[in-house]
């Protein structure tokens, strides 16, 4: 070589002075030149700075602490045989710690072609090891299949959880062995996977290693490439049947419950505490004569549902029954409905409230038609029985005029007397007859006036005593220890008390042994009583169930068959009722109870309800 | 002998009417106020004829018209009904006439000689 390098041969000298005195230093290993005797004959600081000075140690001293040469000594086998080698190993640093490291064994031959040194050059891959470990342990043991999956479909590795599911899968082909299919799956994830290189998900069903089919959510995810793009796929299945299961019976639910909301002949309106409507069915859409999608989500509960059903909502009442309200039509008519509602709430808070509204515009007509028809069954019924009684009267007085005639005839006084007497007695019977009419006519009102309660029995018990003491009768009356001065219709009273009064009398007609009735008089709890009773014949279910039925009778041409009814019309236009007990043979008792405005202090009382019946007179207060 | 006529209705007056009637008319006349006193005077005293009320509190004559149509010994007593009731109500039978209450007095005389002639073939 010349005195003047040429540039070439300049840049060659640097590099192998720098090779020489450099690199052996500043290359990222730990590097030591062991002899034919296993002693370490030179190292890099990078090896002194780990293993320690290896001045006079022999490299299982230097690099395991070791006092023997290992086993299977790879340096040993480099100065037999001359061959590099690479294996890995473990290491004891300076300070005793323990590390992994992968050791390159090279040959140094010597001019005679003799090695004469072999280099070891070793880097830590504990860490790597490591990390490789967790990955074993994370592959195996989480909670889903996981499987590695080459280009050709086939598995290379799949972790326990795959394993337990799908049976021994590795080696075999996934479609095969998740889909029991004979060819690849038209775009499945990891198809997808393999061309673009992406993560793709999907759901899948597939076949577990008994046989069950069961829903999968699918993820794929690319592992490796090489020359020819995406060489392996990592794809991830986790079982989703429950879930899916789960979300059918959700799915079915909604349906069903769609189909029961829509198909309610009642209107279903649910509305959140804004007013903002969030359920409006066909019913209501009917109803309120709206499309759904005029009201939905539209803060106009307000115009649709009355207010107190706001108020039942916004007070947290759990469940509203308005019975008879009304809402709005579309031409602003009202219309009667029924209803009942739930409040709804999420934990403790109201969130809203659902109305179920029935439409009572058709029962309302049909309950007005079967008031009408039953007004005319009822018309008709009296205008039979009214005629049957005028009937058998005018028979009575053609009987009467007919003895008058044939004792006139016959010069028979006694017969014309009698004659005479049967037409008075029928013309006292039409009499009575439209008296207790014109009693029953709607427009006939109460007179009330303060009268003693007492005093209207005893003077009924005195009218009735004559004639209870000829048929033999015990007559007993009971009179409410104090003095009760109310405000009622006597006269009315009187003849409510002298019907009930005669029934008893005539209930004992024709009774073997000695028979009692009585009338009482009682108070309790702000209400008069009078208890009018017999010991007299009875009464069947039959005839107790016809018994305030007009015409009804079963004394024969002594009663109008009005009287009990009449009697009934009293008490109730007083505000009060009557009931009666009865059994056959073991007589009656007719209880009349009249409710009072207030309880009796001192003497005066007035009527709840009779006031309804009666006309108001600013200048009469005692009929207030 | 003179046929004997059961009188059966609950009102007194038309009871006691019928009856002179018919004793005017020669007739001998029983009575009774209701249907189960009508069965028992049907069984004691064997009428000819039965006039009969429909309307009566105690076993209507309606019921009194099946009995007695079933009645072993005198189901054929040939029966007229008299009632106060008008239309459909009173159609106990086809074959039974009825009579209107107030009752035409000639018409009555007339269908009791009838219907005791029917009963005498």
């Amino acid at each position: 070589m010349s005195e003047q390098d040429t540039p070439r041969a300049q840049e060659e000298k640097v590099i192998r002075t720098w090779v020489k005195r450099e690199l052996f230093e500043q290359v990222p290993m730990s590097i030591c030149v062991i002899d034919k005797g296993l002693r370490v004959a030179a190292c890099n600081k990078n090896f002194s700075a780990i293993f320690g000075d290896p001045a006079g140690k022999t490299c299982y001293q230097a690099y395991k602490n070791a006092p023997t040469a290992c086993d299977a000594c790879a340096a040993h086998r480099t100065f037999r045989d001359g061959v590099s080698r690479i294996s890995e190993t473990h290491g004891v640093d300076c300070l005793g710690q323990r590390a992994d490291y992968v050791v390159h064994h090279s040959p140094i031959v010597d001019d005679r072609g003799q090695i004469a040194f072999v280099v070891n050059m070793s880097y830590d891959i504990t860490e790597r090891k490591s990390v490789q470990s967790q990955y074993n342990f994370l592959f195996d043991r989480v909670p889903c299949s996981l499987s590695v999956i080459r280009r050709d479909y086939r598995i290379i590795r799949a972790n326990e959880h795959a394993r337990a599911r799908f049976g021994e899968v590795v080696g075999t082909r996934c479609y095969q062995t998740f889909k029991k299919r004979e060819a690849a799956c038209d775009r499945c994830p990891a198809q997808k996977t393999f061309a673009d290189g992406r993560i793709h998900t999907s759901q899948e069903v597939r076949w577990g290693a008994e046989g069950v089919c069961s829903h999968y959510f699918v993820s794929t995810a690319p592992m490796g490439e090489d020359g020819q793009g995406v060489s392996h796929v990592m794809e991830m299945s986790l079982d989703i049947t429950q879930i899916h299961e789960l979300s059918e019976e959700l799915e079915r639910q909604h349906r069903m419950r769609h189909e029961i909301t829509e198909s309610s002949l009642d209107a279903l309106v649910a509305v959140d505490t804004d007013g903002q409507v969030t359920l409006f069915n066909a019913a209501a859409e009917s109803l309120f004569g709206k499309k759904r999608q005029d009201v939905l989500y539209r803060k106009i509960g307000h115009e649709l549902l009355p207010l107190q059903f706001f108020e039942q909502i916004r007070d947290g009442v759990s469940s509203v029954l308005l019975r008879d309200t009304h809402v709005d039509g579309s031409r602003g008519e009202k219309i009667p409905v029924r209803l009942s509602a739930t409040v709804l709430r999420q934990g403790q808070k109201v969130v809203g409230g659902a109305a179920f509204l029935q439409d009572l515009r058709e029962r309302k007509e049909l309950e007005r038609q079967m008031l009408r028809n039953e007004r005319m069954a009822a018309i008709g019924h009296t205008m039979t029985q009214l005629a049957h009684s005028i009937k058998n009267i005018l028979t009575g007085i053609q009987g009467g005029i007919y003895d008058v005639k044939k004792g006139c005839e016959r010069d028979d006084g006694p017969r014309r007397d009698e004659g005479l007497a049967t037409l008075e007695r029928n013309f006292a019977r039409i009499h009575s007859m439209v008296r207790d009419f014109l009693r029953l006519s709607k427009d006939h009102e109460l007179e009330l006036a303060e009268c003693d309660a007492n005093q209207i029995a005893k003077d009924v018990v005195e009218l009735f005593r004559p004639q209870a003491q000829r048929l033999g009768i015990t007559l007993l009356f009971e009179p409410w220890p104090s003095s009760l001065a109310v405000m009622m219709d006597a006269d009315a009273i009187h003849t409510c008390l002298s019907n009930l009064l005669s029934n008893a009398l005539e209930a004992c007609l024709n009774i073997p042994g000695a028979c009692q009735v009585g009338i009482s008089v009682g108070w309790s709890e702000s209400t008069l009583r009078y208890e009018v009773w017999d010991s007299g014949c009875g009464m069947s279910h039959d005839v107790m169930e016809k018994l305030f039925h007009p015409f009804f009778t079963t004394k024969g041409q002594a009663g109008t068959g009005l009287g009990l009814m009449m009697s009934k019309k009293i008490i109730e236009d007083h505000g009060g009722n009557v009931k009666v007990i009865s059994q056959v043979g073991k007589g009656a008792r007719f209880t009349v109870l009249l409710p009072m405005q207030e309880s009796v202090v001192g003497p005066r009382v007035t009527f709840a309800r009779a006031e309804r019946r009666i006309r108001h007179e600013p200048s009469n207060p005692g009929c207030r | 002998m003179s046929h004997r006529i059961l009188v059966v209705d609950d009102e007194r007056d038309v009871q006691v009417f019928l009856s002179r009637l018919l004793q005017d008319n020669g007739y001998e006349v029983v009575t009774a106020d209701d249907g189960v006193a009508a069965i028992k005077a049907v069984e004691d005293h064997h009428p000819d004829l039965i006039l009969l009320d429909l309307q009566m509190p105690r076993n209507t004559g309606t019921d009194f018209f099946r009995k007695m149509r079933n009645h072993k010994e005198h189901g054929t007593i040939p029966i007229l009904v008299v009632s106060a009731l008008a239309g459909r109500n009173v159609a106990v039978s086809k074959e039974v006439p009825v009579l209107h209450k107030p009752v035409d007095e000639e018409k009555l005389l007339q269908q009791v000689k009838i219907a005791l002639m029917g009963a005498q073939e």
